[in-house]
């Protein structure tokens, strides 16, 4: 199948909507819903609220993410914004500032 | 069967061509042609007028509209400036066209078509006695050129915006034309190329109407949208003038 | 292949701009902006005005097409809109409606 692929020189200033998994190395502004697996890569640039099931950060992130299952952001990743969800991983190297909620009774 | 005509390097005709056979031009028409077989137009043929046809062949210069039943082909080494309608265009690396392109049967008539057909007079027309002669006539015959609207394609319009209802002539023609929505706002203002002029030009023609009033004019519709309205707000000064 | 993929089952609102060659399967909404090809596919559509170096269009397209280069329209294609090229190529089977501009020049 063709996955979407956000290549490392394209910016997308909009909504990106879906049902399909989506790779950001270039630059998106704005938004992004999917119903499968973000990634940002190491070279991506998002700044956009992304609200999906599962985000993967290795690259920049400025903005809030909302995800059903998981958020994680890798040792290469930095992000700047709010995240909502139940699973949350942040990597010894991470860099990370905002707020955390992962909806704690 | 039908038996093919051809119209030789070297030979001149002006006037309408109709026939029940194929069609070869290596030489010049100037006017109509109406064949019920195969048009083609050769490398070094040339043509400019209206053109109907089962099949329509570009290698050499053509300058008018076309209407096939069937298909038109432009080889790479067609030049054209040329409104064409078929179901099948068929159009060669190399091969040069400016002009509007309808391809494919049964397409909604989009605004574009209905705009067209509103305003050349002259295809409608010389369509019409096109295909009535054509019905009558068997062989390929040779008609003189009655009228000069059939060849004045070339020649720069008559500034006769009544006869155009052009959105932008609101200035040449009188002030109540009501269903332009240029003219109705900016007929009280001035004729000078005002910041505003060019603002609200912008905001409400698309570059494809804008080419179309250029066209309508026989004016370059290449360029920038900016280019283009300052052209179209230039002449619409002189036609003021 | 092109380096920028808009898989099927996405859709892009806005502005798409960039260096490299992007690939439609999916849809764009609004405007798209290369310095380099972009590729319509079989399935994809585009309601934009493009200005790009060149483009091939297999699938949907409305809209203003500027290229520098050329515009292709393959077998199956769908445009509606307004073509700018200094080469456009249009293959049996492909559907237009619209205007084509290529500064001809007619002899004298």
């Amino acid at each position: 199948m063709t996955d979407t692929v956000i290549g490392p020189n394209i910016t997308v200033d909009g909504e990106i909507t879906g049902t399909d998994p989506i790779t950001v190395e270039g630059t998106v502004k704005g938004r992004i819903a999917t119903e499968a697996l973000v990634t940002i890569a190491e070279a991506g640039v998002v700044e956009a609220d992304v609200e999906t099931p599962e985000v993967a950060v290795s690259g920049q992130v400025t903005g809030n993410i909302v995800a059903s299952e998981r958020v994680e952001i890798t040792t290469e990743g930095r992000m700047v914004g709010d995240i909502k969800s139940p699973r949350i991983l942040i990597a010894d190297g991470a860099g990370f500032k905002g707020h955390i909620d992962m909806d704690v009774e | 069967m039908a038996e093919s005509t051809s119209i030789a390097r070297g030979t001149t005709i002006s006037g309408r061509i109709e026939g029940q056979s194929d069609l070869s031009v290596e030489g010049r028409v100037e006017g109509t042609i109406s064949v019920t077989e195969t048009l083609t137009i050769a490398l070094e043929g040339r043509v400019s007028g209206d053109v109907q046809a089962r099949q329509v062949i570009i290698e050499g210069s053509f300058d008018g509209d076309i209407q096939a039943e069937e298909r038109v082909v432009l080889s790479s080494t067609a030049r054209a400036v040329a409104d064409i309608s078929a179901p099948i265009v068929e159009m060669a690396d190399g091969a040069q066209l400016r002009g509007e392109l309808t391809i494919g049967a049964g397409q909604a008539p989009s605004t574009t078509s209905s705009a067209r057909t509103a305003t050349p007079s002259r295809t409608t027309a010389t369509r019409s006695t096109a295909s009535t002669a054509a019905a009558s006539g068997a062989t390929t015959k040779v008609v003189p050129p009655v009228d000069s609207g059939a060849t004045t394609k070339v020649v720069p319009p008559p500034v006769d915006s009544g006869a155009r209802t052009a959105p932008v002539s609101g200035k040449a023609a009188t002030t109540t034309v009501v269903q332009d929505p240029l003219a109705s706002e900016s007929a009280q203002e001035e004729a000078e190329v005002t910041e505003e002029d060019l603002e609200e030009l912008r905001e409400d023609y698309t570059v494809k109407e804008l080419r179309e009033e250029l066209r309508r004019r026989d004016l370059m519709v290449s360029g920038t949208k900016d280019e283009l309205i300052e052209r179209l707000l230039q002449a619409q000064d002189e036609e003021t003038a | 292949m092109a380096n920028c993929t808009i898989g099927p089952g996405v859709s892009i609102s806005g502005r798409v701009s960039g260096t490299d060659e992007v690939a439609v399967f999916g849809s764009i909404e609004g405007n798209v902006s290369l310095e380099s090809n972009l590729t319509v596919e079989e399935g994809g559509k585009v309601v934009a005005d493009v200005d790009v170096e060149s483009i091939v269009i297999r699938g949907e397209l409305n809209g203003e097409v500027v290229a520098r280069k050329s515009v292709e329209l393959l077998a199956g294609c769908l445009v509606t809109g307004n073509l700018r090229a200094p080469r456009i190529i249009i293959q049996e089977g492909a559907r237009f409606q619209g205007n084509i501009d290529m500064d001809v020049q007619l002899e004298a």
